[in-house]
């Protein structure tokens, strides 16, 4: 059946005058998402939206038209619309440029191999999970709300183009995540685990829940937050700063990640995500951090959430360098961008957020690469300073410059060693200014790839899985203060 | 003429949803949401990404023995679609752990619906129209000024949502709604200057491309940006930026949940004169000026109810299952049961100001010196309960002094609390303008504002 109608979509859209059309048609687009609050369930649902995308490319412009509707003709009436828009008068009168996919093999499927499928394991035994997760974080009378909670995705897609190409992908996403909220006269404060904003993500299955240990640092949480009450203040001042790894993560998402996506560059973005302080021209001139800053986008990092097969106009998933050495090396890219750019290939990073939504170009992995420094050389090296751990805050202008973030704890940082915990900690800065501070990064046992699964973009806006694998790092020189 | 695309369904007969209730075993309700969009994006003066999208979605929610709960969605509306989104819930209820107080379902006894008027294309061939007049429109600004540059969007939808339960409740709305923005660069400026202008409508015809084009054209300024230090100024809120406050402040405090988890200002504040006394805000879902629901998604008939009464906070927003657990009664503001919508609790989408009493341009010359800011961008919370946000000034940021706007200013980054700027309002403006999300969720009715005292932590280079 699936067969049947990528052929009558495809067929449809193939109208005289179209260049290219592709047709992305999910047979499932799976969500389950279970959270307790307080002992009692606040959301158990599951969800499964098929449907079908297509996108044509006609003598001067795109069109885009989806539906949830699955039978012959709803998908027949949806390509030729996606024709019709593309055709259209009144688009603009020079061709769009876009590159062919030479290189790729025909036809593929790539699927997730979860150990532990999430979607057939037992609802009690998820339940059962959660249920004791979030119990343990209540220490004291302070918590008036501890959530544990749990989401998995699953998209079974079929693609084809007027290419040829044809390919199968099956990916299992799963995240899970512990949150605990304490309550004093005037204040409130919250601790997380293993991150902010639903906890961890990665692509597989419930294996990657249990490797979390929900219940076994539940305890810990709970005190957190409870302690994060009575906590002074952070400090204010410009002093050096070592980020978590999953703070760091963030950073590099928002300053690094969007900052390079080439349709925010060429200003295909600019009524609403915004556009980049980055120009064509910077590649391989401009300074954007310190030697130490290596970023690749990677689709090809086993695990990760921006991992997959062929991106969601046929490229193969690659890894591009993004900043080699503190500069400038690469952007994330698309057929189209990348032909606007004059280069020879796309970089494979164009996604849609299921099948109603037009794939543009989204992150992959973005990952700040690992340096030499262990946990402890690195504080010996910050010698004095403040670490931040955990996002609660994130904040950066529409050119990707200024920015300001917050993060759930902070500790002073004397001679070397975590000391004192603070509430409220934040830092801000301009982003080639921050990233040219980076002088110290932490090796292997600090990097960490984190899942984020709300990545927004695009109109009507797009929410997107992605990854970024960061390891701990000292920046020197920073402006901190505390939100009073 | 091109067929219009699959429409959706004007009556509740046309729904599945008695097909659904009839294999429910326990107690139940279900909404059948049925969505078509058109979108036009506009980019580097062009028309870019057309855009059709046609969504058709159940969402069940069952309660099995009076206390357990699940809730599933599906887009298969086929017999063994509809099978498996009643297995998914009854699974899922049967092995979620036991809650109390989980309420019944409301009977359609109490006040009908009001019957609102729907704005529907008839043909695609109007659509065509449409996107002829912004693309004229497009083209006259790169006529008349060859160096600006214009990006935007326009967004035109008909929702039907049918809502039944097992308690014999069958309510329906049928709305439509468009919604458009506008932004012209001038390039030859450097950093370049901006202009902005953006508008909302149950009403397709009443989004004037004509007139959008002219505001974000008149709102360019023909000066060099300047940069301006951060610190305390007296600003003047345009209504986008206001309508970014105000959703922050539905969202993430105005709701049961986020008072019953104690992040919210009103766990502490409700009943207190929290804001300025000239300020009345109400959640008003039927707003003439917004864009109206009827029902909200437990099926409840939508109300106007004060949120600030002269100043002084009001409850928060509940649903059906807040209410039964707080001892409150539903004020409409259900949402989807499903995630994502679901763990939030109830929000009010609606909320709209009173109108105020200052002319246009009044605002700027009663404030005589301070900065003027159109818009706000990536707005976050730095601190909840106390309504601390920061975030960026966006696309038209004005030194005003003398009661005139003197130049453009580099782009703030604006920490602040929402209540506090909302304290120390001085002035309202007149006239109101509904800035609502491309998929018609949000849609705040807001003036321009005039506050006192407020903090901008840093500057950006542009």
């Amino acid at each position: 059946m699936s067969e049947e109608l990528l052929e009558e979509a495809l067929t449809a859209a193939a109208a005289p005058g179209i260049r290219f059309a592709d047709v992305r048609l999910f047979v499932h687009y799976r969500m389950e998402y279970l959270s307790l609050r307080n002992g009692t369930p606040e959301n158990f649902s599951f969800g499964d939206e098929p449907g079908i995308g297509v996108r044509a490319l006609g003598p001067h412009g795109w069109g885009f038209a989806s539906t949830t509707h699955f039978d012959r003709a709803a998908v027949r009436e949806v390509g030729k619309e996606a024709a019709r828009l593309a055709r259209r008068p009144s688009g603009p009168t020079s061709e769009i440029p876009f590159l062919p996919e030479k290189d790729s093999p025909r036809a593929g499927e790539y699927r997730t191999a979860p150990r532990i499928d999430p979607f057939s394991m037992p609802l009690e035994e998820k339940v059962a999970l959660l249920s004791e997760a979030e119990a343990r974080m209540h220490v004291g009378p302070e918590i008036k709300s501890a959530r544990a909670e749990m989401s998995a995705w699953q998209e079974e897609k079929y693609y084809r183009s007027t290419e040829g190409a044809s390919y199968h992908s099956s990916i299992t996403h799963v995240g899970a995540g512990i949150v605990a909220q304490a309550l004093s006269e005037g204040e409130s404060q919250r601790r997380s685990y293993p991150n902010s904003f639903g906890g961890n993500f990665g692509q597989g299955g419930f294996e990657i829940i249990h490797a979390m240990d929900l219940v076994g640092q539940a305890e810990r949480v709970g005190r957190e937050a409870v302690e994060l009450l009575s906590a002074p203040t952070a400090p204010e001042g410009t002093m050096n700063l070592v980020l978590s790894s999953d703070q760091l993560s963030l950073q590099v998402h928002e300053s690094v990640g969007h900052a390079t996506e080439l349709d925010r560059v060429l200003a295909y973005e600019a009524g609403f995500a915004g556009t980049s302080f980055l120009q064509p021209e910077h590649v391989g001139k401009l300074r954007y951090g310190s030697p130490l800053m290596n970023i690749v986008a990677d689709a090809t990092v086993p695990g990760a959430m921006g991992t997959f097969g062929w991106d969601d106009e046929g490229t193969p998933a690659q890894s591009t360098p993004i900043v080699t050495g503190g500069i400038l090396s690469g952007f994330l890219s698309s057929r189209e961008m990348a032909a606007r750019l004059g280069s020879s290939r796309s970089g494979g990073t164009v996604r849609g957020d299921g099948p109603l939504r037009m794939p543009i170009i989204r992150m992959t992995n973005v990952n700040l690469l690992p340096g030499d420094h262990s946990r402890e050389e690195l504080f010996r090296e910050a010698k004095n300073g403040i670490y931040m751990e955990t996002n609660v805050s994130w904040s950066i202008d529409d050119k990707r410059l200024n920015f300001q973030f917050g993060t759930e704890v902070g500790r002073l940082i004397e001679n070397g060693e975590l000391t004192q915990l603070v509430r409220n900690p934040i830092y801000s800065g301009m982003t080639p200014e921050f990233w040219g501070s980076l002088s110290a990064t932490g090796d292997e046992s600090t990097y960490h790839v984190w899942g984020l699964p709300n990545c927004g973009k695009g109109q009507p806006t797009q929410v997107m899985r992605v990854a970024h694998g960061a390891p701990l790092g000292l920046f020197r020189g920073v402006r901190v203060r505390g939100a009073k | 003429m091109t067929p219009a695309p699959i429409a959706p369904a004007r009556s509740i007969e046309a729904s599945p949803i008695e097909r659904v209730l009839e294999l429910v075993t326990g107690k139940a309700d279900v909404r059948h949401v049925q969505e078509r969009w058109l979108t036009l994006r506009v980019a580097n003066s062009s028309l870019y990404q057309p855009i059709h999208e046609v969504r058709d979605a159940l969402s069940l929610r069952v309660v099995l023995e009076g206390t357990r709960m699940g809730v599933a969605t599906t887009s298969d509306l086929s017999p063994e679609g509809i099978r498996t989104l009643v297995s998914h819930a009854e699974s899922f209820a049967r092995n979620s752990p036991k809650t109390v107080g989980l309420p019944e379902f409301p009977s359609d006894s109490g006040p009908a619906p009001v019957d609102l008027p729907c704005f529907e294309r008839k043909s695609a061939s109007i659509e065509e129209a449409k996107s002829q007049d912004l693309s004229r429109a497009i083209d006259r600004i790169a006529g008349q000024r060859p160096k600006h540059r214009v990006a935007g969007v326009y967004n035109e939808g008909v929702i039907a949502l049918f809502v039944g339960n097992t308690s014999g409740l069958r309510r329906s709305s049928r709305r439509s709604a468009a919604q458009a923005s506008l932004l012209v660069e001038d390039l030859s400026s450097d950093p370049p200057v901006s202009g902005w202008a953006e508008g909302a409508s149950a009403d397709p015809d009443r989004i004037q491309w004509d007139s959008l084009a002219q505001q974000a054209l008149d709102r360019v300024p023909s000066s060099q940006v300047r940069s301006l230090d951060p610190g305390t100024y007296d600003v003047v809120f345009g209504a986008p930026a206001i309508a970014e406050l105000t959703n922050m402040l539905s969202g993430w405090g105005l709701g049961s949940m986020s008072v019953e988890e104690g992040s919210s200002f009103l766990r502490t504040g409700q009943g207190q004169e929290l804001v300025s006394p000239e300020l009345t805000i109400v959640d008003d879902p039927l707003h003439p000026l917004g864009l109206p629901e009827s029902i909200d998604y437990d099926g409840t008939p939508t109300r106007s109810r004060a949120v600030f009464d002269r100043g002084v906070a009001q409850g928060p927003a509940h649903d059906i299952f807040s209410a039964a657990r707080t001892g409150s009664h539903t004020t409409a503001n259900g949402l989807p049961p499903e995630a994502p919508y679901g763990q939030y609790g109830p929000i009010p989408r609606h909320v709209a100001f009173a109108a105020g009493s200052a002319g246009p341009g009044e605002l700027v010359r009663e404030m005589r010196r301070g900065v003027l800011v159109t818009r706000l961008h990536y707005v976050r919370f730095v601190h909840r309960q106390r309504t601390i946000v920061t975030g960026m000034t966006r696309d038209g940021t004005y030194w005003v002094e003398n009661g005139m706007i003197q130049y453009p200013v580099a782009n703030l980054r604006m920490t602040e609390s929402i209540l506090g700027i909302l304290r120390r309002t001085e002035l309202t403006g007149r006239e109101l303008l509904c800035c609502a999300d491309e998929r018609a969720f949000f849609a705040p009715v807001v003036p321009e504002i005039l506050s006192r005292s407020v903090a901008f932590s840093s500057a950006t280079l542009f």
